[in-house]
C-alpha cells in the first residue's frame, strides 16, 4: 500500500460517514494546502481562513472522488479554485498562469511563501527542521536506514525488509522507533503552540 | 505482521496505538486494525496530534517546504464541518426499484393469518390451515380466528437511529454472509425497518409488544 | 414464550401432501443453496415478515471481476438501503444519509462448510415436500433443532438451481420468528470473468496465540470458525454450527451495546466484562445469546 492507497482508504471511510478519517486527511495535508493558498493570499490570518474553506469544500465534494487520481491532486485543484474564488471575491484578479503541482512546490521552495509567515513562526519552523535532522543523525544505523528508505526513497515495508534482510515486522518496529525518537525532539517545540 | 516483542513496552496502550498510527501513515496497517484505530481517535485527541507531527517530520525529511499552520487549524476545520451533512458516497450502481413493486409484491403473495399455536414444547411446527386472505393493497382483513389488536405494527416514523447498534448488525451480517442462511439474507434485518425502537427488550417477557409511541 | 404474541402472518404453507423425493439429501440441497446464493446473479422483490411487521425489500446481486455487489432497498417503512461493494465495504443509508458502514470482513465463514456431519447431531433434517414460490418449483427442506437453544429452519429451494426462494425461522417450539419469501425473482448465471469471491482482506492480523476469551455457554456443535484480533486487544470471534452463526465482539471497555436488541431472528446482547466490553450477536434465541454473553470470560 502506498500513500495513495492510504488516502483512498481514508476517503472511503469519509464517504462512509467517518469524520475522524477526514480529520486525518486535514492534518496530513494542511501544510501543503496552506502553502498553495499562500501563493494567492499573502495575509497569514486570511490564508488560514481560505485554507479551512478549501478543506470544507473538499469535504462537501468528497462524494465525487472516485479514486481515479491521487487524492492530493484532487485536493490541490480544490485548493487553487478556492483561492482564486477568494481573490475574485476581493475584487482582485487571480494569476493567469495555472502552475502544475510540482512547479508550485518549487516556487514555494524559492522562499516566496515565507513572506506570509510571521517571523516567530518562521523561527519555529527552522528549529523543527533542525531538530528533525539532528534526531535522524543521532539514530542507530538500522533505524536511520529504515526511516530514510521509507520517507526519502518511498519504499514499502516489504521492499525495505528485502533491502535490509530482516522481517517486515522488524521494519515496522524500526520505523516506529525512529519516528518516536524524532517526535521526542520536536514535541516540545510545538507544545506551546499546540493548544489542544 | 508480527512485531519484535522485545522492543515494545506493551504496558502503555498509548504506545501501541501510536505504533499502529505509524504503520497507518505508511499505508501498512490492515483494514480491521485501521477501523479499530480510527474509532479510538475520537477518544484520544493526542493520537491526531501525533499523526500531524509524523507528517510534519515527513515533510522535513523530504525537504518539502512546510509552512507551519496554526495549531488549531484542524480543529477549526472540524468545527466548520459540524453543520455539514455527511457526504454521500459516490454510487455508479443500479437504479432503485420502482415504488410500485411493493403493491405488486404484496398483492402477489398469498397471505395467511393464523393465531399463534398453543405452546407445545417439542411438537414441531404447527401450521393450521386457514383459508388464504388475498389482498390487492396493503390493508389486511381481520382473520376469523383469535386476533390481537396489533395486526400491523406501527411504523416508528421518527424513531432515532443508533449508528453504533446498526454497526454491530452490519458487521455481523458480513461475517455471516457465507453461511447457509447467508448471501443477502443477513442484510435483510439491517435494511428492514425495526419493529421497535432499538432499546432494552426485557428478557423475561419476550412477548412484549414494541413500546408504544 | 410467545403465547400472546398475537397474529402472525405466514406466507406459505405446504401446498400439498408431503412426499419424500427419492435420493434427495437435505444436507446436499443446503450445500447447493449456498452455491446458488454465492454464485448466481439475481434481482427480485421479497416480503419479510418479522415482529408484527410485513416489509418488502428489493435485492440485486451482481458479480464482477472484483467480487460480488449487493444492494438491498426497503420498499416499506424506513427508507433504508444496504450496499455491499466488491471490495467488501458495506454501508447502511437511511433517507440517503450514511448511518453506518463496515469495512471488508476479514473473518468470514468458509464457502463450503466442512462439518456437515455436524448438522445432523444438532438438527433433524428432512425433505418436507414441494411448493411453488414466485413461479419457481421448490423443494422444501426442514431442519428441526434437537435442543431448545437454537432455531429451526424451513427453506424453500429452487429445484433447478437450489436458490433460496423462501425461508422460515422458528423457535424450537415451532412458533415462527421470521419469514421471507420472494414474490418476484430473476436469476441468471454469472458472466464470464466474474467471481463470487470477495478479495481477501489485506493484512488482517492472524493471531499467533489462542484467544484468552472463552464462552463457556456456547451451545454444543458451535465451533470457532475464525478469529480476528486487533492490537488493542479487540477481538471478533465467529462461531457456527453449520446453520446458525454467532459473533462475539470483545472490545476495549467504553461505549458499546448494553442489554438486548433484536432484529427478526437475530439477537444481540452486550455487557461489560472483566474490563472489556462484550457483544454477542447471532441467529439464536435471545435467552441463548444472553447465556453465551454472560459466560464470556478471560480463560487465564
Amino acid at each position: 500500500m502506498g500513500e495513495n492507497e492510504v488516502d483512498h482508504a481514508l476517503v472511503k471511510r469519509v464517504q462512509g460517514g467517518e469524520r475522524g478519517a477526514f480529520d486525518l486527511l486535514v492534518r496530513k495535508y494542511q501544510h501543503k494546502v496552506i502553502g498553495i493558498i499562500s501563493r494567492y493570499v499573502h495575509d497569514w490570518a486570511e490564508s488560514q481562513d481560505v485554507a479551512q474553506e478549501a478543506f470544507v469544500r473538499a469535504y462537501r465534494a468528497i462524494g465525487n472522488f472516485r479514486g481515479e487520481s491521487a487524492f492530493y491532486t484532487w485536493l490541490y485543484k480544490i485548493a487553487t479554485n478556492t483561492a482564486k474564488n477568494w481573490l475574485v471575491s476581493q475584487g482582485r484578479r487571480p494569476p493567469t498562469d495555472d502552475v502544475q503541482v510540482d512547479d508550485a512546490e518549487h516556487l514555494q521552495a524559492a522562499g516566496r511563501l515565507r513572506d506570509s509567515s510571521t517571523p516567530e513562526r518562521e523561527m519555529v519552523r527552522q528549529e523543527i527542521e533542525a531538530a528533525v535532522t539532528a534526531a535522524v543523525e543521532a539514530l542507530p544505523e538500522e533505524l536511520k536506514l529504515a526511516i530514510t528508505l521509507r520517507e526519502v526513497d518511498g519504499l514499502s515495508y516489504e521492499e525495505i525488509a528485502e533491502s535490509m534482510s530482516c522481517p517486515i515486522g522488524t521494519v515496522r518496529s524500526r520505523i516506529f522507533r525512529a519516528r518516536e525518537a524524532i517526535d521526542l525532539r520536536i514535541r516540545p517545540l510545538l507544545s506551546d503552540t499546540e493548544a489542544e | 505482521m508480527s512485531i519484535d516483542p522485545n522492543s515494545i513496552d506493551s504496558s502503555s496502550i498509548d504506545f501501541n496505538l501510536r505504533e499502529q498510527l505509524s504503520a497507518l501513515a505508511d499505508g501498512e496497517l490492515g483494514p480491521d486494525q485501521t477501523r479499530f484505530l480510527l474509532r479510538r481517535l475520537d477518544a484520544e485527541p493526542e493520537l491526531a496530534a501525533c499523526w500531524q507531527r509524523y507528517h510534519l517530520a515527513r515533510a522535513c525529511l523530504r525537504r518539502e517546504p512546510a509552512l507551519l499552520p496554526d495549531p488549531s487549524f484542524a480543529a477549526a476545520v472540524s468545527a466548520r464541518l459540524v453543520d455539514q451533512q455527511r457526504p454521500a458516497a459516490s454510487r455508479s450502481w443500479l437504479r432503485s426499484a420502482a415504488g410500485g413493486a411493493i403493491a405488486a409484491g404484496v398483492a402477489a403473495a398469498a397471505l395467511f393469518a393464523i393465531a399463534t399455536p398453543p405452546q407445545d414444547a417439542g411438537s414441531g411446527p404447527q401450521l393450521s390451515s386457514v383459508a388464504p386472505v388475498r389482498t390487492n393493497d396493503l390493508e389486511l382483513r381481520q382473520p376469523v380466528q383469535r386476533v390481537s389488536d396489533r395486526v400491523w405494527a406501527p411504523l416508528p416514523v421518527s424513531a432515532p437511529i443508533d449508528p453504533q447498534l446498526e454497526g454491530y448488525f452490519l458487521r455481523h451480517s458480513g461475517a455471516a454472509a457465507s453461511a447457509p442462511r447467508g448471501g443477502f439474507v443477513p442484510y435483510v434485518y439491517v435494511v428492514a425497518t425495526p419493529a421497535s425502537v432499538p432499546a432494552q427488550i426485557p428478557l423475561g417477557d419476550s412477548a412484549a409488544s414494541p413500546p408504544s409511541r | 414464550m410467545s403465547a400472546s404474541r398475537g397474529v402472525l402472518f405466514v406466507l406459505l404453507a405446504i401446498a400439498g401432501p408431503a412426499f419424500a423425493q427419492p435420493a434427495q439429501d437435505p444436507a446436499a440441497l443446503l450445500e447447493r443453496m449456498v452455491q446458488a446464493l454465492q454464485g448466481l446473479e439475481y434481482e427480485g422483490t421479497f416480503v419479510y415478515v418479522h415482529e408484527g411487521r410485513v416489509d418488502a425489500v428489493h435485492v440485486t446481486r451482481t458479480l464482477g471481476p472484483n467480487g460480488p455487489m449487493e444492494r438491498l432497498v426497503s420498499l416499506s417503512g424506513d427508507r433504508r438501503e444496504v450496499l455491499r461493494e466488491p471490495g467488501g465495504l458495506r454501508c447502511l443509508t437511511r433517507g440517503g444519509t450514511v448511518v453506518a458502514s463496515a469495512g471488508a470482513q476479514a473473518s468470514t465463514l468458509p464457502d463450503r462448510l466442512a462439518n456437515m456431519a455436524q448438522w445432523r447431531e444438532h438438527y433433524r433434517m428432512s425433505i418436507a415436500g414441494t411448493d411453488r414460490v414466485a413461479g419457481y418449483e421448490a423443494t422444501v427442506v426442514d431442519a428441526a433443532p434437537l435442543d431448545s437453544l437454537r432455531y429451526g429452519y424451513r427453506l424453500w429451494l429452487d429445484r433447478a438451481t437450489g436458490m433460496l426462494l423462501a425461508s422460515m425461522v422458528r423457535e424450537a417450539s415451532g412458533a415462527p420468528v421470521e419469514q421471507l419469501a420472494f414474490t418476484q425473482l430473476r436469476l441468471q448465471q454469472a458472466p464470464d470473468g466474474a467471481t463470487s469471491a470477495a478479495p481477501a482482506a489485506a493484512s488482517s492480523v492472524q493471531p499467533t496465540t489462542p484467544s484468552r476469551w472463552r464462552a463457556a455457554a456456547m451451545p454444543a456443535g458451535f465451533t470457532l470458525v475464525s478469529r480476528v484480533q486487533a492490537e488493542d486487544d479487540a477481538e471478533h470471534l465467529l462461531y457456527s454450527d453449520g446453520l446458525a452463526s454467532v459473533s462475539i465482539y470483545v472490545e476495549p471497555s467504553g461505549r458499546g451495546l448494553l442489554g438486548a436488541s433484536r432484529r427478526g431472528a437475530v439477537n444481540a446482547f452486550g455487557r461489560a466484562a472483566e474490563g472489556a466490553h462484550v457483544v454477542v450477536i447471532g441467529d439464536l434465541p435471545a435467552t441463548t445469546v444472553v447465556q453465551i454473553a454472560e459466560s464470556v470470560s478471560r480463560g487465564d
